[in-house]
């Protein structure tokens, strides 16, 4: 039972490696199609209609950005009071035409504070679960490449891990670590006298980066997942056809010119590597055409494994966290006395 | 061999299924919305009341006059406190509180909100999920409206004062001791979640102590915003022993009297107070990474409820 457990826990810490991963890239390609503004832009201008343009120009909601940028929150009383100031400013900023239809749910709703909060609250509920949508969807799809990236076959993976004691009492210590994690941060502000931050500051926050992988965790992963074993199949082959040829051509006499060419391939052949009179298949790129013919029997062999896997990460890193941490616990309190002691 | 893969991938979906405890999850409009402001002002169906604010006395005999109910634009669990219940001034407003009661029509209500672990339930509370009509005025909550600023239209703003029974003048409360107190306040650790896209998830230990009286000495300048204002101080117990590590941050409601007297002090001047802790959503979002899970300490602030001269 204890095998299974450190199998369990193994892969929930793969798991939690590649979801960490896949967090990283999912921020990046956030950030790079800013999804944030560009979603809560979408929200704004369909409340506001052709009046976003006057409203995202007010000094209270362009300050929340860098210039040419659009804001990624905007707090709702800085949307009520800029929405009030500007339906007050009317005609003479943005145009009456442009403010009719701010002008008509104003009137519906109220012209105070707390109703434009509520209005613009409830629109921004809509526009989290449209954020949060699009952002499924590249996780998804970040997911399935860092799984194919890293051909992270959970299959293959409880295989190598039932296989190896050695790598999941390594795994096992590595999880314990990443478990015992950074201390709590004591949230204390570094300026007595600035007890609200400025805007800017919540902005910058958000762009901050994920705690990274450590050398051993890469170091770990490499041993688990990836391409090496697929690549060194692939490799056989070619080494297989090499020993024939080398072994056709050397075995005649008359052919000395031919054997010494494919003694020279074979020297130049990154994919095998001579072992005593064998030729053995490294983990070099296979390049293209192998891969191409043999792509849909690996399809075939990871495939359940591979669907496994992109659901787990876009679970998420918290969830393996939390995961991780319960196997641990549940392994150290049925650990034996003995193992224990060490 | 042959069961193992199996096995692994039931264990791991059992632990899916197990995946659960009981943390607030906000959503982060809102927490933008609210971190950086003393009150909330929202509509409130009030389901249950107390018939009576409680005593004046020690502890949880607080004078408060305790309603449970619904807010939509809330979306949580909560209960509303108007306090200092047992002063003369408020009697009209009270009547109001039951007159609202039970009808299933929401009125207006202003007041500090609060977030606090000290009635949490063992499940999640979402935010936006439906809330259950409250079936007394304490259910599992971690959200208030605490102290209340107004209620139906009527100003609250003279319970911002030590705590009294008018009816009673020989009353006394007897608040939590401050040591002690602080000392949860301090070692309070608060797990945050910031890895999903709309919600902040937090947790911490269940905390009471909703009421101290300690000493603060002003720390530094006070910010005003629109509802108030926010300063930091240190807080000392009523032998002048200091309880915080560092100032924590202060929270003045616009025009009570805490904030008139509190809101202008010079640093270094110390006043004696009834405070109420509430989880600094500020500190949770300045002090919790970005898509991680983080725990942070000391994030909390303290509601000056009066100033006691």
């Amino acid at each position: 039972m204890l095998v299974l457990l450190d199998i369990v826990v193994g892969i929930s810490f793969v798991y939690l490696l590649l979801a960490l991963i896949s967090t990283t890239v999912n921020e990046w390609v956030a950030g790079i199609l800013k999804l944030r503004s560009r979603t809560l832009e979408v929200g704004i201008r369909q409340l506001l209609g052709p009046a976003a343009d006057a409203f995202y120009a007010h000094p209270l909601i362009g300050g929340l950005s860098a210039p040419g940028r659009r804001p990624s929150y905007i707090p709702a009383h800085l949307f009520s009071s800029a929405v009030i100031q500007l339906l007050d400013a009317g005609a003479d900023s943005a145009g009456a035409a442009t403010t009719k239809q701010v002008e008509r749910a104003v009137a519906a709703i109220g012209r105070t504070q707390p109703a434009l909060e509520e209005w613009f609250n409830n629109a921004m509920d809509r526009v989290s679960g449209w954020y949060k949508r699009k952002l499924q969807i590249i996780t998804f799809a970040v997911a399935l490449v860092v799984t194919l990236v890293a051909n992270a076959d959970t299959l293959q993976l409880i295989g190598v891990l039932w296989r190896s004691p050695v790598l999941r009492a390594s795994i096992l210590e590595q999880a314990r670590e990443r478990l015992q994690g950074p201390r709590p941060v004591a949230a204390n502000y570094p300026d007595v006298n600035t007890p609200v931050p400025p805007i800017d500051d919540e902005a910058s926050a958000e762009d901050q980066d994920v705690k990274p992988l450590t050398p051993d965790e890469r170091a770990m992963l490499d041993q688990l997942v990836g391409w090496s074993s697929e690549f060194r199949r692939f490799n056989q082959r070619v080494c297989d056809a090499l020993t024939a040829e080398r072994t056709r051509a050397c075995a005649d006499e008359a052919k000395a010119a031919d054997c010494r060419q494919v003694l020279q391939r074979i020297m130049a052949e990154t994919r095998c590597t001579i072992e005593g009179t064998r030729l053995v298949a490294t983990d070099a790129s296979p390049r293209g055409a192998v891969m191409s013919a043999a792509l849909f029997p690996i399809a075939g062999r990871h495939l359940f494994g591979w669907l496994l896997t992109i659901a787990a990460i876009s679970m998420g890193a918290a969830f393996w966290f939390d995961t991780l941490k319960r196997f641990m616990n549940i392994r150290s309190a049925g650990a034996s006395p003995d193992e224990k002691k060490k | 061999m042959t069961r193992a893969p199996a096995v692994a991938v039931a264990l791991i979906a059992w632990s899916i299924a197990l995946h659960a405890t009981g943390q607030v999850l906000l959503k982060k409009t809102f927490i933008a919305t609210y971190r950086n402001r003393v009150t909330i002002t929202t509509n409130f169906k009030v389901d249950e009341a107390h018939p009576h604010p409680n005593a004046i006395g020690t502890s949880s005999d607080d004078g408060d006059l305790h309603m449970a109910g619904r807010a939509q634009a809330i979306g949580l669990p909560m209960v509303v406190e108007l306090s200092n219940g047992r002063l003369n001034d408020v009697t009209g407003v009270e009547n109001a509180i039951h007159a609202a009661q039970g009808t299933n029509q929401a009125v207006s209500v202003s007041g500090a909100w609060r977030l606090w672990m000290e009635h949490k339930s063992a499940e999640p509370m979402h935010q936006g999920d439906t809330v259950p009509v409250p079936e007394n005025t304490n259910p599992k909550h971690v959200f208030e409206i605490h102290p209340i600023t107004a209620f139906h239209g009527t100003a609250t703003l003279e319970t911002f004062a030590p705590l009294r029974d008018d009816q009673k003048p020989t009353a006394h409360y007897q608040a939590s001791d401050a040591e002690t107190a602080f000392k949860r306040y301090e070692k309070m650790k608060l797990t945050v979640d910031r890895t999903d896209a709309v919600f902040v998830s937090i947790d911490g230990p269940q905390t009471p102590y909703n009421y101290v009286e300690f000493r603060l000495e002003v720390a530094g300048q006070a910010t005003f915003v629109d509802d108030g204002a926010f300063v930091f101080a240190n807080a000392f117990d009523l032998n002048d022993v200091q309880l915080t590590t560092d100032p924590r941050r202060i929270v003045l409601v616009k025009d009570s009297r805490p904030a008139a007297l509190i809101g202008p002090a010079p640093v270094g001047q110390r006043f004696r107070v009834l405070g109420i802790p509430r989880i600094n959503l500020d500190a949770v979002m300045r002090f919790a990474k970005p898509n991680q899970v983080t725990v942070v300490t000391g994030a909390y602030e303290l509601i000056i409820l009066a100033v006691i001269e």
